[in-house]
């Protein structure tokens, strides 16, 4: 029991996360954006024009007291709202755009429910005209107010696109943390393999990178899934994708290199001096080359090291730390199994060979 | 396994395309949940096979080392 502190440490970790993360709701958010009666989202300068909007898990005393469009220079108050009977909510705006503004600009759509600001990126455009420009320094105060944006609601957030399957945060993601966490611990036993010669070492580092392939894979295929949904393809174009499956390649090869050799310490020996050449390649190619690469539909991507805020809201990240360790502890779980039958295996061969 | 692989992932992809049939409450978000339960059901799957795996394999060494006995 003492011993096992960390697998009920895992399993209590998970059941939290698996229960919370399927039963918590999403916070009321915009779903979509465009302009009433017509199928175009550019809006002309100094025309009025009125923007229909369509709201997500909206309770009874939901109201909408502030819509805006703003971007990183402008900002436009809508000047009269009202709701339509099918729930959707209709804006009235008249951009006015100077000439300062050399092109069409993308703006992002806020409301204001009570303290709280939504938000739907890249909802509109306005195309340039001849009227007054809106000077930057007017809106600063309203924008600190947005870029607060005060966590009031309790819920995951709710992002276009992604919407309720966010939670496959939880579900998806510690998938390639448990898969990276098992091969470094993997090239960490190979290391000692090779130092000491001892066959143990090297039988936890393989089942270690057996069941790291396992979670490579299950991490494939729910992405995989993941991606149907939302974005309707089986494998987007996303540099993060096709590393990982070079990646997983590499790690194919491993497996085959060791059935091919029949004498165990030479096996470990090969398996351990190619995992250790394979690791930082694999390492290279799933977090470094995405990162060069620009744009993906993973974060972390292009720019940013850390998890950017706009990631990961604070009840996010409620549950997915304990989700990365919950799932790394079982994997490591799993792991020990598949070491400790091997062990067994080994020791009876072992015997049988006397 | 490779039966149980096969319906796994015919049944994947049909459960994906029903999913994902309705637009209109695609858009709404509603229908997305859907792709939780899927991502949540593959790796229990995946997992419990594995562990199906090597039962079956601690089942062939014991029955081995009756034998011997």
């Amino acid at each position: 029991m003492r011993q096992n502190w960390w697998k009920w440490l895992g399993a209590i970790l998970l059941a939290y996360v698996i229960i919370g993360g399927l039963i918590l709701p999403l916070k009321t958010g915009i779903t979509g954006v465009r302009l009433a009666n017509s199928s175009s989202f550019e809006m002309e300068s100094g025309v009025e024009t009125k923007v229909e909007a369509d709201f997500y898990n909206f309770g009874d005393h939901f109201e909408v007291n502030k819509v805006l469009l703003k971007n990183d220079s402008f900002l436009f108050n809508a000047h009269q709202i009202s709701w339509n009977p099918d729930g959707t909510l209709t804006a009235t705006f008249l951009p006015k755009m100077g000439t300062r503004n050399e092109s069409t600009v993308l703006y992002t759509l806020y409301c204001q429910s009570k303290n709280k600001w939504m938000a739907f990126p890249m909802a509109l455009s306005i195309r340039k005209g001849v009227a007054d420009t809106i000077p930057v320094a007017a809106d600063t105060l309203m924008k600190t107010a947005i870029d607060a944006n005060p966590d009031l609601l309790k819920g995951f957030p709710d992002r276009p696109i992604l919407n309720e399957s966010i939670r496959n945060l939880l579900y998806h993601v510690p998938m390639w943390f448990s898969m990276i966490f098992l091969l470094s611990l993997a090239a960490w036993y190979a290391v000692k393999y090779l130092r000491t010669g001892n066959i143990d070492h090297d039988l936890r580092s393989d089942s270690l990178i057996r069941i790291g392939i396992l979670a490579g894979i299950l991490g494939c295929i729910t992405g995989m899934v993941w991606a149907r949904i939302t974005w309707n393809t089986w494998w987007p174009r996303d540099p993060k994708l096709n590393g990982v499956a070079i990646g997983m390649l590499m790690y194919f090869a491993y497996l085959l290199l060791r059935a091919g050799i029949r004498d165990d310490h030479q096996k470990a020996r090969v398996g351990a001096v190619y995992n250790l050449f394979v690791f930082p390649i694999f390492i290279a190619l799933i977090i470094i080359m995405p990162k060069l690469a620009g744009d993906s539909l993973h974060p972390g991507a292009g720019g940013t090291v850390t998890f950017k805020q706009y990631d990961l809201d604070n009840t996010l990240r409620k549950f997915f730390y304990p989700a990365v360790i919950g799932w790394i502890l079982l994997y490591t779980w799993v792991a020990s199994l598949l070491y400790r039958y091997r062990k067994i295996e080994y020791k009876i061969s072992e015997e049988n060979a006397e | 396994m490779k039966r149980i692989f096969l319906t796994l992932i015919i049944a994947l992809s049909l459960a994906c395309d029903l999913s994902a049939a309705s637009a209109a409450e695609l858009i709404r978000g509603n229908a997305k949940f859907n792709a939780v339960v899927i991502v949540l059901g593959i790796i229990f799957i995946g997992i419990i096979l594995f562990l199906v795996r090597l039962d079956k394999k601690v089942s062939r060494l014991e029955k081995k080392e009756d034998m011997k006995s």
